[in-house]
């Protein structure tokens, strides 16, 4: 009897450390707050027409830089941006800002929230250059901004920028480093919420030489792409693209182009294997022989790197430079292209994009793209925003606007990331050592 | 007297006996008298009033007598005989006072005369007073008085004569039972005081001696035989004075006045403020002691003296003529305290050692046969110093204190960290925090102080008030308190001393006992120490109709004790009294003996009951949330979860790593099929280490945290520890015998499983312990989670911000008030406001823009990031509005919270706002006119704000802090109501002197003791 009250308390006890365990199963203790932060769009100089294209009419937005901090509707698919910057109410649509001077040049960028660290990979400083860097301090608190500038001389001396709360700062390259022709610069915000942006405006005295925004891109890898490089290989006008590299770490770099085309992929004379010291920015000249007028360039090295590369292209038959930089990985985003006439580059081993496009209409347009190594799509006219739905991996893209005042492109990047914070929980042990 | 009486050395001695009812000792005082080797020259005797024979005795003796009424005093008895005597011729005149309980040896008087004789300054003499039954029992050499009262002979208690004290001493006085004074001093002091009838009338009079300029000494060579029977209240108290005829509150009054009486002036404040403290004392005592009696004798002596302070008055002008020199010259005589202290401390040694180490009875006897051939210079074998290497007690003792020592090398310091937060200053801060009713932690919180903090500060107090002492200090012996009380009480399950000290040292080093040692659980740690013992108390309530309500409320008292450290443990407790319950049910099912059900009932109850009740009104609060019952003290820290409970290792910060598995489990499970009494235990065990098992799997928010975390079940696998040690002990307790004697089966290969995997446990336990084991959470002198300058201003507060040790991206706050978390913080702790969770959680998510008014609003004046910074949220807050930045150093970033985050706040009709500098709690301050005073604390309503003796109505602000309505400018004062939490404390301090009252063994009257005892 007194055994078997044993067994059954072996059993009762087995049991529970058998239903314990199951019960055990991990459940975090978190909770987290997601949500779409605010982005930033730069705001112009004197003579520049800019807006930016949103979602819907009810998209809300701001002035950076007046008095009001509330955000008031858009009530319309664009919005109109004077010399302020605006800070827009994104809730996961990427805005794209777009400037131009009539018949002289145009340019994009993509609106963001503010990033840690921001690379410019464009731009010069010496006699030509109108360029500067806008400083869009959207927060409510003083910023302090370091910026670095590297050059083919190497690593210039940084400049640290302190931004008022609520306001903009605008440095021109020439103030950073003078008479300098080839310029990396790297933003990176001590203090403060801070969105930078890079105006790349030329003129050789009063000629006219182009404009555009140099969209921004992240870290420094050793794998990027560049895509939906324009390009021309008529007779009156062949292209001549600047590939323009740094290798910002202490060590030089060896690194392989491949260029990508319709036309198949290969590697450029030389560059197959390329050194490249550490700290100095170095320009090559490619002039591919290739009927493609959309090429890509992907580039491997042993250590990071940035790149970018500038292009000229005659629109409406004036001419007008390019940046194009590398895109990260494309993943599903939500763009707004009201009165942009888009052409999306992909670029990848294998490219199977669902897209879904929104026009002025509200009508819905469903697209599958399906390719190797590059492919092009022009998005329908009136489009108001497109959806890519779903991608598949190793995928990069970029978009690129012909208007009659220039050539224009951005990077697929998304502006208005969903923000996912854990929501901090009161714990009296933070205060016990 | 006759100048024929008038001996061959000059002087006349007349002795007066004081006859009270003393037929007893009476035959023997007078023949002592009569034997006298130097004849008395004269003898009367006065009697008072005796109702006994001792008349009779006096009349067939032939000793002449007088009689007084019965209720005169000592004092007045004697100045009637006195009178009677008549004066001498000779220079040398003495009065030898004799009570009829004091019989003086024959030599007595000469030894007495022969010291007067060479010391012509001496007025008094007395002789050395040993007891009347045991005579080797010395009683006084000569007598003073204490400070505080108390009767001060020197001597230690029952002080056995063997010549230690003799000689001739100065003193500051003689007792009256065999006192040897000169008449004319005698006459010229006014003889004794008659306000002093009985008791200390010697010691007054002595000093009276002293202060006119004579000298008194006891004369050891003259002994004399004394009963005391006044003293130990053999005959009753008939003096006229002495009220309510009570011998103590006689003796306690009067020794008041011969203080009071005697003392230089300006000394009388403090004397009557010592005396007074005193009475208090004792008075405490003596109801702990279960004397009511004597308690009140100790007040109303003190009392009825000091409400007659003419009477104080008149005695100490009828003593000015007489004082020729200063009182000074008695404080030689006077004990300084701390001989008393000394005397009180080595009473309580002896009193301790004689309970814990008896002494042993010598193993040889007079009747052991000697060897007539034995050197006598040849010293006695006292046995080899080595020796000690083979007693196993301290053996271990002395490996674990190595291992310890090495152990703890990290922790010699200021202990914090793991579950243990930060001590405070002094136990004094222990104390307030445990009196307060308001706690300044977080939001500030009115949650009674766990009962855990009084004890924390009661052993603090006995450290000199050294509170990170106290903690270091247990922390560290906390394995060598385990293993003795493991070793005391498996005792009587095993006679083997080896396995009884292998099993302490196991339960020493057990997984609960290396985690909660490292990971701070003081809870835990207690349950660990005091369980045993209770185990086997526990054990006796099977049969509890046969328990002494001493012994239960004894039970209560130390179960109390546990749970005021861990109401887990008190579950746990409970829920094997339920059992005894149910079985008395049972058990009355069957029986139907109604009365002995109600007994059981009764008992079980009180000893169910009487440990909560001492906790109140902390342990209420588990009423109320009953998920406290699973709760230990200190910071909320998760536990390893089921997965290592089960085989008894909490987990946790500071724990053995899974592998080092030990055998408890194992051991029963093997238990459980024995035959023996294991069976029981590992029954219990087994229970136990499930429900373990099961609490470890859950989660509640506690202690300051907002989210639960897996719960420690230390209690419940220290219950499951405690009873697998015992099974291991039961089982293995003969075991080798009995496997050598059987043939080889399973039981083989279970004892063969135990033996290896403790072997394997403990190695690995050792080796942990020596190592990595020593890089525990809980570690000295860490440095503080706070800039220093923060911690400035008392009280201000910073919304301290950090992220999750390895994850940079989970983050927690809480609001500090200029200092890390303390002692007791955590079990106080309120949850953040809801308001100020939503304003953090906007501030991570870059959306609160108003999130620094809604700070500011309750009371935050800085926001802290600690390193390492989560850098999305240091953007998120340079971002937002209304924070600047302080500072950014290696500490971390802290930004200064715009707008108003004053404590206390006004706002006036017009909206505008201004900070009123305030108090950490309550304050005094102003009011510049009519508005509004909002105050930055959690609500409670006991918070109060009086203004021209009004108070102000209170209502709640939008974030549902207290604020109040002001009609006009002026002082205010601001307050949190405290009457509530003393009323709580009052009730708490009556249960526990009840039960301390009803746990304490009685002590007996004087009167109950046996009079051969006494003397």
């Amino acid at each position: 009897m007194k055994l078997r009250r044993g067994f059954y308390i072996l059993l009762l006890f087995a049991g529970v450390v058998i239903l314990s365990n199951t019960l055990n199963a991990t459940v975090s203790s978190h909770k987290y707050s997601e949500s779409y932060p605010a982005i930033a769009c730069p705001g112009s100089g004197t003579g520049v027409y800019s807006w930016v294209s949103v979602a819907t009419k009810k998209s809300l937005y701001r002035k950076v830089a007046s008095k009001s901090t509330k955000f008031t509707r858009a009530k319309s698919s664009t919005i109109g941006i004077g010399t302020n910057p605006i800070l827009i109410d994104g809730v996961g649509v990427t805005s794209i800002a777009s400037q131009s001077v009539s018949g002289v040049w145009s340019g994009s960028a993509v609106c963001s929230s503010a990033q840690g660290e921001q690379w410019f990979i464009g731009g010069a400083a010496d006699v030509s250059s109108k360029g500067y860097v806008q400083l869009v301090n959207s927060g409510l608190s003083e910023a302090i901004v370091d910026i670095a500038i590297w050059s083919e001389h190497g690593p210039q001396v940084g400049k640290v920028i302190s931004v008022k709360a609520n306001s903009t700062a605008t440095v021109r390259l020439d103030a950073l480093a003078a008479g300098q022709s080839r310029l990396v610069i790297r933003v990176v915000p001590r203090s403060g919420r801070v969105t930078a942006f890079l105006m790349d405006e030329r003129k050789l005295g009063l000629r006219t030489l182009g404009g555009d925004i140099v969209n921004s891109v992240g870290a420094p890898t050793k794998d990027l792409v560049i895509t939906g490089i324009p390009h021309r290989n008529d007779q009156s006008a062949a292209s001549t693209h600047v590939l323009r590299l740094i290798a910002p770490g202490a060590a030089p770099a060896n690194l392989r182009v491949e260029l990508i085309s319709t036309d198949g992929v290969f590697v450029p004379v030389g560059l197959d294997s390329m050194h490249l010291d550490q700290g100095i920015v170095k320009d090559i000249v490619l002039k591919p022989t290739i009927i493609s007028h959309i090429i890509s360039l992907r580039i491997h090295s042993d250590q990071p790197i940035q790149a970018g590369v500038y292009s000229v292209d005659t629109s409406s038959g004036h001419k007008d430079f390019l940046w194009s930089v590398a895109s990260p990985q494309l993943v599903p985003m939500r763009l707004a292209v009201n009165s942009l006439n888009p052409s999306f580059y992909f670029t990848g081993d294998t490219i199977s994009i669902s897209l879904s496009t929104k026009l002025t209409s509200g009508k819905i347009v469903r697209t599958i793209l399906k390719g190797r190594e590059i492919r092009g799509w022009n998005a329908p006219k009136n489009s108001q925003t497109i959806t890519i739905v779903d991608v598949n991996p190793g995928v990069v893209g970029s978009v690129i606007v012909r208007t009659r005042n220039g050539i224009a492109g951005f990077p697929l990047i998304p502006g208005s990331v969903l923000t996912r914070a854990s929501v901090p929980n009161s714990d009296i042990s933070v205060i016990n050592r | 007297m006759a100048d024929s009486a008038k001996r061959s050395d000059g002087h006349v001695v007349t002795a007066i006996l004081v006859v009270h009812d003393g037929v007893t000792w009476l035959p023997e005082v007078v023949a002592s008298l009569a034997s006298q080797t130097r004849p008395l020259d004269y003898t009367l005797a006065v009697n008072t009033g005796s109702i006994d024979d001792s008349i009779k005795l006096l009349k067939n003796a032939r000793v002449p007598f007088i009689s007084v009424e019965r209720d005169c005093g000592f004092g007045s008895a004697l100045a009637a005989g006195v009178e009677k005597i008549p004066a001498s011729s000779s220079e040398s005149e003495w009065l030898w006072f004799i009570h009829d309980d004091c019989a003086p040896m024959p030599d007595a008087l000469a030894a007495l005369l022969s010291a007067v004789a060479e010391r012509p300054q001496v007025a008094i003499a007395g002789p050395k007073l040993r007891g009347w039954y045991d005579r080797t029992h010395l009683l006084e050499a000569g007598v003073s008085i204490a400070g505080n009262g108390a009767r001060w002979t020197g001597l230690e208690l029952r002080e056995y004569d063997q010549g230690q004290r003799d000689g001739i001493h100065e003193v500051l006085s003689v007792s009256t039972a065999g006192m040897l004074v000169r008449r004319d001093v005698f006459e010229e002091l006014g003889g004794l005081d008659p306000n002093l009838a009985l008791f200390r009338d010697d010691v007054d009079f002595g000093w009276r001696a002293r202060v006119a300029g004579h000298s008194v000494i006891a004369v050891t060579d003259a002994v004399a035989l004394h009963a005391e029977a006044s003293a130990s209240e053999r005959r009753t108290i008939d003096v006229k004075s002495a009220f309510l005829h009570r011998q103590l509150l006689l003796d306690r009054r009067n020794a008041a006045y011969v203080l009071l009486a005697n003392s230089s002036w300006w000394l009388l404040p403090w004397l009557a403020i010592q005396l007074f403290g005193t009475a208090l004392l004792r008075a405490f005592g003596f109801l702990l002691a279960k004397l009511p009696g004597y308690a009140s004798d100790e007040i109303l002596a003190v009392g009825t003296l000091l409400i007659h302070p003419g009477m104080i008055y008149k005695a100490r002008k009828e003593r000015k003529p007489n004082r020729l020199i200063s009182p000074r010259v008695v404080s030689a005589f006077i004990p300084p305290r701390w001989s008393q202290l000394r005397m009180g401390t080595l009473r309580s040694i002896e009193s301790l050692r004689q309970k814990i180490l008896p002494t042993s009875t010598s193993e040889t006897s007079i009747l052991d046969a000697t060897n007539e051939d034995e050197d006598l210079l040849t010293p006695m074998p006292t046995g080899k110093w080595r020796s000690i290497f083979r007693r196993p007690e301290a053996m271990g003792f002395l490996a674990l204190l190595l291992l310890t020592s090495v152990w703890s090398r990290h922790r010699y310091g200021s202990l914090s960290g793991g579950a243990l937060p930060s001590s405070p200053e002094g136990a004094i801060d222990l104390w307030r925090r445990y009196a307060d009713s308001w706690h300044n932690v977080g939001m500030g919180s009115a949650s009674p102080s766990p009962t855990w903090i009084a004890v924390l500060a009661l052993a603090s107090t006995i450290f000199l008030g050294k509170t990170a002492f106290f903690i270091t200090f247990f922390f560290w012996i906390a394995p060598i308190l385990l293993m003795w009380s493991m070793y005391r009480s498996i005792g009587r399950y095993s006679s083997n001393a080896w396995l009884k000290m292998g099993a302490s040292v196991s339960y020493a080093l057990s997984p609960v006992a290396l985690a909660s040692i490292n990971s701070g659980r003081l809870g835990t740690l207690v349950t660990l120490i005091l369980g045993p013992q209770i185990l086997l108390l526990i054990m006796k309530t099977r049969k509890v109709e046969e328990l002494s309500w001493r012994l239960i409320f004894s039970i209560s008292l130390l179960v109390g004790l546990l749970t005021s450290f861990s109401l887990q443990a008190f579950l746990i407790l409970a829920a094997v009294y339920l059992l005894g319950a149910v079985s008395d049910y049972l058990d009355f099912r069957k029986s139907h003996e109604k009365q002995l059900f109600a007994i059981r009932a009764t008992r079980r109850s009180a000893l169910l009951i009487t440990p909560f009740l001492l906790c109140l009104p902390w342990s209420f609060q588990a009423i109320v949330h009953p998920t406290r019952f699973l709760l230990e003290p200190g910071l909320a820290i998760a536990g390893g979860g089921s997965h290592l409970a089960w085989l008894a290792n909490p987990g946790g910060p500071g724990s053995l790593p899974w592998w080092a598995i030990s055998p408890i489990t194992l051991i029963l499970v093997v238990a459980i099929f024995s035959s023996t009494k294991a069976r029981i235990f590992a029954e219990f065990g087994l229970l136990f280490l499930g429900a373990g098992t099961l609490v470890s799997v859950l989660a509640y928010p506690s202690h300051g945290n907002s989210v639960g975390l897996p719960m420690w079940a230390g209690s419940w696998l220290a219950s499951a520890t405690i009873t697998s040690i015992f099974a291991g002990v039961v089982i293995l307790d003969g075991l080798r015998k009995r496997l050598a004697s059987t043939h080889f089966h399973y039981r083989h290969i279970m004892a063969g499983l135990v033996v290896a995997s403790t072997l394997f446990y403990s190695v690995v336990a050792v080796g942990w312990v020596l190592t990595s084991g020593a890089n525990s959470p809980v570690a000295a002198d860490q440095e503080s989670v706070l800039p220093p300058f923060l911690a400035v201003t008392p009280g201000v507060k910073t919304l301290v911000i950090r992220s999750a040790p390895g994850s940079s991206s989970t983050l927690s706050f809480y609001i500090a008030r200029g200092a890390d978390s303390m002692l007791g913080d955590p079990d106080t702790a309120p949850e953040a406001p809801e308001q100020v969770n939503l304003a953090v959680r906007d501030i991570v998510d870059g959306s609160g823009l108003t999130s620094s008014k809604v700070l500011s609003s309750f009371g935050i004046k800085y926001l802290f990031m600690k390193n390492p910074v989560n850098r999305q949220f240091v953007r998120a807050v340079d971002g937002l509005g209304g924070f600047v930045r302080n500072s950014a150093t290696a500490a971390g970033i802290v930004w200064k919270v715009g707008n108003i985050s004053e404590r206390v706040v006004f706002t006036n009709k017009a909206g505008k706002t201004i900070g009123i500098p305030a108090d950490p709690v309550g304050t005094r301050t102003f009011s510049p006119g009519a508005g509004l005073i909002s105050l930055a604390e959690n609500f409670d309503s006991s918070w109060e704000i009086i203004q021209d003796g009004m108070k102000l109505t209170r209502t709640t602000s939008e974030y549902g802090l207290p604020q109040f309505a002001t009609t006009q400018e002026g002082e205010f004062s601001l307050l949190h109501d405290g009457t509530a939490r003393r009323g709580w404390l009052a009730l708490q301090i009556i249960v526990l002197l009840s039960v301390l009252i009803m746990a304490t063994p009685g002590r007996r009257r004087r009167s109950d003791i046996s009079v051969e005892e006494l003397t």
